[in-house]
């Protein structure tokens, strides 16, 4: 089966072709970083099957971040059939730097000129022709996005396999090209490894790139002095090192094609900079604020106002006594009805009553994400991030934690320096995910309908908790390490519909799924622990054996002012899944109001608890892959859950004297 | 419909749910961990991956 991969600058539209092509779903961002690991998908080709991967974006091939690294270990050991350079054609000089290291791998190559809709919109256009003329390699105009011109893609894609056709290389000075060929000349070039053709591995050595040098056994005396002289040559001749006078050259060739190439044909709209407003230093952080006020406002206080009380009354009143009527008339034993009704209907009725919310706030959020404001998030916070011990990359864990913590956590294996990572790691868990959304509309709807306030104010609790722990990190750790984050800002666009309906479906469904899932499950077990004692008798629910396990536990939670068996228990099932912590109250206090357990205090004081506690165990679970598990997993857990106990004690004592 | 019938159907459905539930989540857990495995860290693979943390579980699967 051919195999292609796409490989291209960050945000030049890869992940959006990829699902194109395979008719997958992968999650597409309009902001760089978004693909950290390669996927893999298959695309159908006249009928044939053919492996299509995305690999992450990168600038150039020289191994200095993972991405590259990956990238560039990806084309040389796989070896795929085609590589489909993904441009970013509004950018095409800065494009083309990559594709002047793409074309020495001696892999056929494709051009995929993307964002060919926003090129017209901008009065620009790209002689085609010329482009494959300069590079040597076939160039198809196309708009990911909008679909267009993916049949002459794939039919190129199809003629170039075929074909074999590896692309020109471009040529350098004189100078840079009479050295290349005397390396390539030379009897250490015979031990390179298999795949590596030996333009490139010659270019790798005159720049003395470590990466390839380790692959390579000791070079003969004879070999490093001819590599001394020619580093000694050029520099001589270009005052600088051989990777910079090479760098500087591929600029030139890239500048050249591009100059020869672009052509305005119209006078670009001029469009008003919305950054001189939402990048403004001092509008933005006040802007930021209130856009994800509103982004609660709307899904949780205004949505889940309106579609709560229907739900809670189909899955809580109507289901229960329609279908408990039903089988009582059958005569179905109190077991089966009670394990069917109280347990499994109740538990996850009441975490299904929460979908139209979360559909609302996951929408929501992609838009943020597609139309490039998240970006714009993330420029605004580098220097907030960098000056509490965090990478400037962190903010892109954070903002993916605001749907799961799983894909967040891993994420920050971008993130070169170990301290930074694993501080990024330690606070990711801190931005609420949608797992925890629930719990708190189910508090905010039960407490405080009226107080538009409580739902942002946890976000930023959340971001709070991230600031103390960094400061503190910062002022402990003696090594402070300081990376540049390198963060091109995307354009502004209209969201599509189908990116947007894409990310908001498969957070949505994700949902859906633990819901049937883990959470039909807890439920099941939630209410026969509830309903059976320890010597498997029928009790009263406060005799039973999940009482019993509460009442142990109950007494550490007194002091936040929620020290009842069924607030205890639920934070124990909420290892499992946070969502399980609604079902478990549910299935608890078996239609009994909120208010028989909680104040609006201890309310407060138990949201607060939830967010900032350890997360569930497949949060937990990438902790500890990222952390390396043992001692350093255990601190993180231990942090995580003091800060969240002490902060949650805070809030009960607040909320006493304000509430 | 007899109750000894009806216990029966509403015994089966609790059964089937609880095993399809099942199943998905042991399908899920091992596509996520299909999916998780980090990249093979280059620093460690001339070393026969000695100290790396993802050995073993990478997609070198060394």
């Amino acid at each position: 089966m051919p195999t292609i991969a796409l490989i291209g600058n960050p945000n030049s539209g890869k992940t959006t072709l990829f699902n194109q092509l395979t008719g997958t779903t992968a999650h597409v961002g309009n902001w760089p970083g978004v693909t950290v690991e390669k996927k893999e998908g298959t695309c159908n080709v006249g009928g044939e099957e053919w492996t299509v991967i995305d690999l992450p974006g990168i600038y150039s091939l020289s191994p200095y971040s993972p991405e590259e690294k990956l990238s560039r270990r990806y084309i040389l050991d796989a070896r795929p059939d085609l590589i489909v350079d993904v441009i970013d054609a509004t950018n095409l000089e800065r494009s083309l730097y990559l594709t002047t290291q793409l074309s020495e791998l001696g892999v056929p190559l494709l051009l995929a000129l993307n964002m060919q809709d926003l090129l017209k919109r901008d009065g620009v256009e790209i002689d085609t022709e010329q482009l494959s003329r300069m590079t040597g390699c076939p160039a198809a105009e196309i708009s990911a996005s909008k679909g267009t011109g993916l049949e002459k893609l794939i039919g190129l894609a199809k003629t170039s396999v075929e074909g074999h056709v590896v692309p020109a290389c471009p040529l350098f000075s004189n100078e840079v090209e009479q050295w290349l060929t005397k390396i390539i000349a030379d009897d250490y070039l015979h031990v390179i490894p298999a795949g590596r053709p030996p333009r490139w591995a010659a270019i790798k050595l005159l720049e003395d790139d470590e990466l390839f040098a380790e692959s390579m056994p000791a070079p003969p005396p004879a070999f490093s002095a001819m590599m001394a002289q020619a580093r000694a040559s050029l520099r001589k001749t270009y005052g600088d090192d051989a990777e910079s006078v090479i760098i500087d050259q591929r600029y030139q060739v890239a500048e050249r094609i591009s100059d020869a190439c672009v052509h305005a044909i119209k006078q670009g709209r001029k469009e008003f900079n919305l950054d001189t407003i939402l990048t403004n230093r001092f509008a933005a952080i006040p802007l930021f604020i209130l856009i994800m006020a509103g982004v609660f406002y709307i899904s949780i206080q205004l949505v889940g106002g309106l579609t709560t009380e229907p739900l809670e009354y189909f899955f809580g009143e109507w289901i229960p006594i329609h279908l408990g009527g039903l089988l009582d008339r059958w005569g179905v034993i109190p077991f089966l009805s009670g394990l069917l009704i109280d347990g499994i209907i109740a538990g996850v009725g009441s975490v299904l009553t929460f979908v139209p919310q979360l559909f609302v706030l996951f929408l929501l959020l992609s838009l943020l994400e597609d139309c490039g404001y998240m970006a714009r998030i993330a420029f605004i916070m580098d220097r907030i991030m960098r000056s509490l011990g965090l990478s400037g990359k962190s903010i892109i864990p954070l903002v993916i934690g605001t749907g799961c913590s799983v894909p967040a956590i891993m994420s920050s294996r971008t993130i070169e320096h170990q301290k930074q990572r694993e501080l990024t790691v330690l606070v990711t868990s801190f931005i609420p995910c949608g797992a925890k959304m629930p719990i708190f509309a189910l508090m905010i709807g039960a407490f405080f309908p009226d107080r538009w306030y409580v739902a942002p104010m946890m976000y930023f609790i959340g971001i709070l908790a991230v600031v103390v722990t960094g400061l503190l990190s910062r002022r402990l750790d003696k090594h402070k390490e300081q990376n540049a984050f390198i963060m091109e800002l995307p354009r502004y666009q209209v969201p599509t519909l189908k990116n947007t309906w894409l990310q908001t479906w498969e957070r949505t469904r994700g949902f859906l799924i633990k819901a049937g899932t883990i959470i039909l499950l807890s439920s099941a077990i939630i209410w026969q622990m509830q309903s059976y004692s320890f010597t498997f008798r029928a009790v009263d629910p406060t005799n039973s054996m999940l009482a019993t396990l509460g009442k142990i536990i109950a007494p550490l939670f007194k002091p936040l002012g929620f020290g009842t068996w069924q607030a205890s228990v639920a934070l124990l099932t909420g290892i499992a899944a946070k969502e399980s912590i609604v079902s478990t109250l549910s299935v608890t206090l078996a239609g009994a109001p909120l208010s028989s357990i909680f104040t609006p205090h201890a309310a407060l004081a138990y949201m607060v608890f939830i967010l900032l506690a350890s997360p569930c165990i497949a949060a937990i679970s990438a902790m500890s892959k990222e952390l390396g598990g043992g001692k350093k997993l255990v601190k993180a857990l231990a942090w995580q859950t003091g800060y969240a106990y002490i902060a949650a004690l805070l809030f009960n004592l607040l909320g006493m004297l304000v509430l | 419909m007899s109750p000894i019938v009806a216990n029966i159907i509403v015994a089966v459905v609790i059964v089937a749910l609880l095993a399809v539930a099942i199943c998905i989540v042991h399908r899920q857990k091992k596509r996520d961990r299909a999916d998780n495995a980090p990249s093979c860290n280059e620093k460690y693979r001339f070393n026969g991956c000695a100290g790396c943390p993802y050995a073993g579980h990478c997609d070198k699967k060394r």
